[in-house]
């Protein structure tokens, strides 16, 4: 059930009357009914999966309990890492087994030798690697003695399962949204109409920008060599803000969706192709998981309290870790090692936390000098996301050898696009309205409120039909294969 | 909570108010197009599928304007031909092509098949009133609300880009410089093809041909004259297979109806885009022979089609002299 269907749509207003129904008079049972929601809405991508769900709930669960009730540090150590290696190892299994085996049989033909190892068609769970490391973040708070683990099944369950941030994200922590889960939630209307503004500009960025730019990204690098090299540096150009709109937007409409329900959940993103450098674009790309690894590997390797040599080392695995992550591929490792080769000059020199206040504070444009700093890291980010969209990193460096070639100043190929007018028209407008609101939340979460109501409502329902105009066959988000 | 989703009910029914309004705001623009009321004042119109969209040159016919389109039914020619016709009324004469693979049951396929209602409702929906969508709709629901979003999307950027709107939005003359023939009939076993299509069990087109007789009535009751004609094809081609069951059909058509049939013309082989049209070197020479027939009266003679054989009969001979 992808967030931008019609199933969705379906099952959103249904669940939303049901839940605050009950909330009215069996308060008690409001988790009870978005647990069942949230498996129902898991089960529609593959129900034999929820066991699997279920049963790390429960590890983790029964973990937690047993690793806080041990009167031994070796209990509670056995504990921990019975919950530590499971997860891992499903993990691993599902995620990274058949790149293991292939990098190996690759490595060891390498040297002469010629093996024939079992590989399995394995289908990756959607929402393995979040549901996971919501797990993890769990089962290492109680293990540091940060929290208290939970004794109420359901609430815990809700907490690992709750469906907006079921299939990718954030990655929340249990410190956050535990304790929501545990008050009584009442309605409160503005909020709701705020949520309602952050699912509708979710479902611009993912339809109006992700979906019609990847209808240009995926001409290119799927059909490489057809086109010059003005063509490619576009296509690399709309790939980034394909997976920026895919990725925020899913976020945008988990987060307004969970925030109908009376839930407010971890920001993910905040405007990140404004960063004047990478390091502040880290802060502000994928949130939950930057300050996971930073929370959970970055400081207990000794954060930034270590040498400089020390710090070096500790950005490359963080990075290489990141990208891993994402897939099981060399082309992630290598996207992931080239942002660690982007922020060490920072780290050496110190100057990674420069940039903590808002681009352009309190003024409509930036000055020159922003400008080429946040156009400078732009273009980075957009030569490592080649390496993040390749098939392989073969096919990266094919791609970039032909952008920095004679052809990079030709006129562009927009052949067979029809959509690339309002692609350009709808990242124009995204660019403009998110600029417009950087020091807030998302795009629509101040604007047009102080217009005259009818005008604010034909910009809302002018968004609504351009969604359903533009919406072609729905494209599942990026992040769920991850 | 009550007044929260009173409200989203409010809103959405406006913006599906909005919706169907703005649609119907650019459905008018097209329709209410000054460009389709034509200078020339025609009296002739052709209309049809790809055969007289490749054939008919309406710049070499006096008085006549093509608005055939590829790959239509008589569906859409249904509404095209009442709203040319109001718009121009110096129209006299409506010519309507019936070919051998429009008579048979696949031809329905153009009307319900999703991949045609893509191909032709966005173009044509302006000219549709409501219930006539609506009997779309029950045919293709899916395929009607895809060709339906397709629609409002293209009029909007339409729209937005001030596109102007061409004589040919709705169809026209359609010339090609294609020359295929004599691959297809050196690399294909024609007459085995010819003869798979002559086994074939056929079955007439029941919702195609119903729409043949509404625009055959349409004419009847505003005063138009209306032929039935046939476009030369390729003598090989094997959609004439079904040439039997194509003519007992013809015979059922009132007797009021005339067909005019020059499918006999014979032309060289690259005068032909494929076997079944006519590419814009065999269209040149038949549009200037068909003119040289209006001019001769073809119209209001009695007898059309022995005029017509004989006239083809000669064409014949003088091309095989050359």
């Amino acid at each position: 059930m992808l967030f931008n269907s019609i199933s969705f749509a379906l099952f959103l207003p249904i669940a939303f009357t049901i839940y605050w129904l009950l909330s009215n008079k069996f308060e008690r049972f409001q988790n009870l009914f978005l647990l069942a929601a949230s498996y129902f809405f898991y089960s529609c991508w593959d129900w034999k999966f929820l066991f699997l769900l279920i049963f790390s709930t429960l590890l983790d669960f029964f973990t937690g309990l047993r690793m806080f009730d041990s009167t031994s540090v070796r209990n509670k150590k056995i504990w921990f890492w019975i919950s530590i290696i499971v997860n891992l190892g499903f993990l691993g299994v599902f995620k990274y087994y058949n790149f293991f085996i292939q990098s190996f049989t690759e490595g060891v033909a390498g040297v002469g030798f010629s093996i024939h190892p079992m590989t399995l068609n394995i289908i990756l769970p959607i929402g393995i690697s979040f549901y996971t490391f919501h797990g993890l973040s769990y089962v290492i708070d109680i293990y540091k003695d940060r929290i208290q683990p939970e004794r109420n099944f359901i609430d815990y369950a809700v907490f690992v399962s709750f469906f907006p941030l079921l299939v990718a994200g954030p990655i929340e922590r249990s410190t956050h949204l535990l304790p929501q889960f545990k008050q009584k939630r009442v309605f409160d209307a503005q909020k709701a109409y705020n949520g309602l503004r952050q699912i509708l500009w979710g479902l611009f960025k993912k339809i109006l920008v992700a979906d019609l730019c990847a209808e240009y990204a995926n001409t290119i690098f799927n059909n490489g060599q057809n086109y010059n090299g003005s063509t490619h540096l576009l296509g690399a150009v709309f790939f980034a803000f394909q997976i920026y709109c895919d990725f925020s937007g899913y976020s945008d409409i988990a987060l307004g969706t969970s925030r109908l329900f009376g839930i407010e959940l971890l920001k993910n993103f905040n405007f990140p192709y404004f960063s004047r450098d990478i390091a502040e674009f880290w802060r502000r790309w994928h949130i939950s998981l930057s300050t996971w690894f930073r929370d959970y590997l970055y400081i207990p390797l000794g954060g930034s309290k270590v040498g400089t040599l020390m710090k070096v080392r500790n950005t490359f695995i963080i990075f290489i870790i990141s990208g891993f992550w994402h897939g099981a591929n060399w082309t992630f490792i290598f996207w992931g090692l080239l942002n660690a080769i982007f922020i060490i000059p920072s780290v050496i020199f110190k100057t990674n936390r420069t940039n903590l206040d808002i681009v352009a504070k309190g003024k409509t444009f930036p000055s020159f000098l922003e400008f080429l700093s946040i156009f400078a890291t732009f273009s980075i980010t957009v030569f490592a996301w080649i390496f993040f969209r390749a098939k392989s990193l073969t096919d990266a460096f094919d791609y970039i050898k032909i952008i920095f070639s004679k052809s990079l100043f030709a006129t562009p190929n927009f052949e067979n696009i029809d959509t690339i007018g309002p692609s350009i028209f709808f990242i124009f407008m995204l660019i403009v309205l998110e600029w417009n609101a950087r020091q807030t939340n998302f795009a629509l979460d101040r604007f047009a409120l102080g217009w005259y109501k009818p005008f604010r409502w034909f910009f809302y329902m002018t968004i609504c039909i351009l969604i359903v105009v533009f919406k072609g066959k729905p494209q599942e988000f990026i992040y769920f294969q991850f | 909570m009550l007044k929260f989703v009173a409200s989203i009910v409010i809103f959405i029914g406006l913006t599906v108010v909005l919706f169907f309004a703005s649609n119907y705001a650019m459905e008018k623009r097209i329709y209410n197009s000054s460009v389709f009321s034509l200078k020339n004042e025609p009296i002739y119109l052709f209309i049809g599928h790809s055969h007289p969209a490749h054939a008919y040159n309406d710049s070499l016919i006096e008085k006549s304007i093509n608005f055939s389109s590829l790959a239509e039914s008589y569906f859409y020619e249904y509404f095209k031909l009442k709203y040319i016709t109001k718009k121009n009324k110096s129209i006299k004469y409506v010519l309507i092509e019936v070919t051998n693979n429009q008579t048979i049951e696949s031809s329905d396929e153009w009307i319900t098949y999703k991949d045609y209602i893509s191909l032709h409702y966005p173009k044509k929906s302006s000219l549709m009133s409501f219930s006539e969508k609506y009997d779309l709709y029950k045919l293709n629901k899916r395929g009607f609300y895809d060709a339906f979003i397709m629609t409002y999307q293209s009029n909007l950027l339409n729209f937005v880009q001030n596109t102007p709107i061409k004589v040919t939005y709705f169809g026209g003359y359609y010339p090609t410089e294609i020359n295929k023939a004599d691959s297809i009939l050196q690399n294909t076993n024609i007459d085995s093809s010819f003869l798979a299509e002559q086994k074939k069990e056929y079955k007439i087109s029941s919702l195609n041909l119903y729409y043949l007789k509404k625009c055959i009535k349409y004419c009847e009751n505003n005063g138009l004259k209306v032929f039935l004609i046939r476009t030369p094809v390729h003598p090989k081609s094997p959609q004439l297979g079904n040439e039997k069951i194509f003519k007992e059909h013809l015979a059922t058509f009132k007797n009021n109806i005339e067909f005019l049939d020059f499918n006999n013309l014979v032309f060289p082989n690259d005068h032909f885009r494929d076997l079944t049209h006519l590419n814009t070197k065999g269209a040149t020479v038949y549009s200037i022979w068909f003119n040289k027939m209006l001019k001769n009266g073809l119209a209001s003679r009695n007898n059309k089609q022995v005029y017509i054989d004989s006239s083809i009969n000669q064409f014949n001979a003088s091309l095989f002299r050359k």
